[in-house]
């Protein structure tokens, strides 16, 4: 990983690209500070491009054949999956939100609405968790539908039909709305999402 | 020379073959077995009555039903043939009851289009 300043959205480009190369298992060095939603970012990437079951984040491996993942790799899959400058619907959750990512987007959220409609991803027993610690109310004051036992990838929720361009930070999201349900994908990193498509 | 049968049966038919894995649940449609990604290289090719052989199965494990759909809407392969076995694509195989075997890296550069 030779990355710098790297977000969540990095982590998921990275994950693609190792799950596109790697066999059964990879070694990552270069990516040992990563916080829970750059390593499902990274998770999901992989598991899109790829068949890899386990990664290990290791500075220290001096065996194994290396392949860099540099900025000029990273604009490749960037430009393979972000087919948009913009979109009409803020997907987020995919995978689908932890409870620990919920309450840091309502926390980023608090006193700031969607300019667009958004639709939030997560297991059904997060979206109990998350309404009994009030984070739901948070979150739909700011505009967001709360979504369970669907996901992303898979829902007709999100047609060709309905909308023309997505915006995620999901690399994985992208890549299935792109090719499953022809929708044009907008990728951002969520601090980006909020600045850009919320307003106080 | 077959290294492994994962799901037995007998087909007969035209071979399609990819030189990279397929994402069934991303890169087919199930309606039509036509191939939509355009970064793969059977994009716009429909695998539907076809022998296909490609490496391996990748993406979701969500492929597994997309296997079931083909078969269901009449669009699936006759069966397929790999390099390597993926839980993906041997468990649609087994589901929608297509013959998939794994063959041998000779076996399986010898394996022309046609």
């Amino acid at each position: 990983m030779k990355v710098k300043n790297s977000n969540e959205l990095t982590y998921g480009l990275l994950g693609y690209f190792a799950g596109k190369i790697a066999g059964s298992s990879v070694r990552i060095s270069g990516a040992s500070d990563l916080d829970k939603r750059s390593c499902k970012a990274l998770c999901g990437g992989m598991g899109t491009s790829g068949q890899c079951g386990k990664f290990v984040l290791d500075d220290n491996d001096n065996q194994s054949e290396k392949v860099d993942f540099d900025n000029k790799e990273m604009q490749n899959i960037f430009d393979e999956l972000n087919t948009t400058d913009s979109g009409d619907l803020v997907v987020l959750g995919s995978p689908q939100l932890g409870l620990e990512e919920i309450s840091d987007l309502a926390l980023m959220l608090k006193g700031r609405s969607f300019k667009k409609r958004c639709m939030i991803f997560c297991p059904r027993a997060i979206q109990q968790q998350a309404y009994d610690l009030g984070y739901t109310n948070t979150l739909k004051r700011a505009g967001c539908e709360m979504l369970f036992d669907c996901c992303t990838c898979l829902t007709p929720l999100i047609d060709k039909d309905d909308v023309d361009g997505v915006i995620t930070n999901s690399i994985k999201g992208a890549y299935y709305l792109k090719n499953s349900n022809d929708v044009k994908v907008n990728l951002k990193p969520l601090s980006q999402i909020i600045d850009d498509e919320t307003k106080w | 020379m077959v290294e492994k049968v994962i799901v037995k049966g007998k087909a007969k038919g035209k071979i399609l073959k990819s030189k990279i894995p397929i994402n069934f649940l991303g890169a087919v449609d199930k309606k039509t077995g036509i191939i939509r990604d355009n970064k793969h290289d059977l994009f716009q090719k429909s695998i539907k009555n076809t022998i296909l052989v490609f490496p391996y199965g990748v993406g979701s494990s969500v492929g597994a039903y997309t296997i079931y759909s083909l078969k269901s809407n009449n669009s699936a392969p006759y069966a397929m043939i790999c390099q390597k076995a993926d839980l993906t694509v041997a468990s649609g195989c087994a589901l929608a009851n297509i013959p998939l075997v794994i063959v041998t890296q000779k076996e399986y550069d010898s394996i022309k289009n046609g």
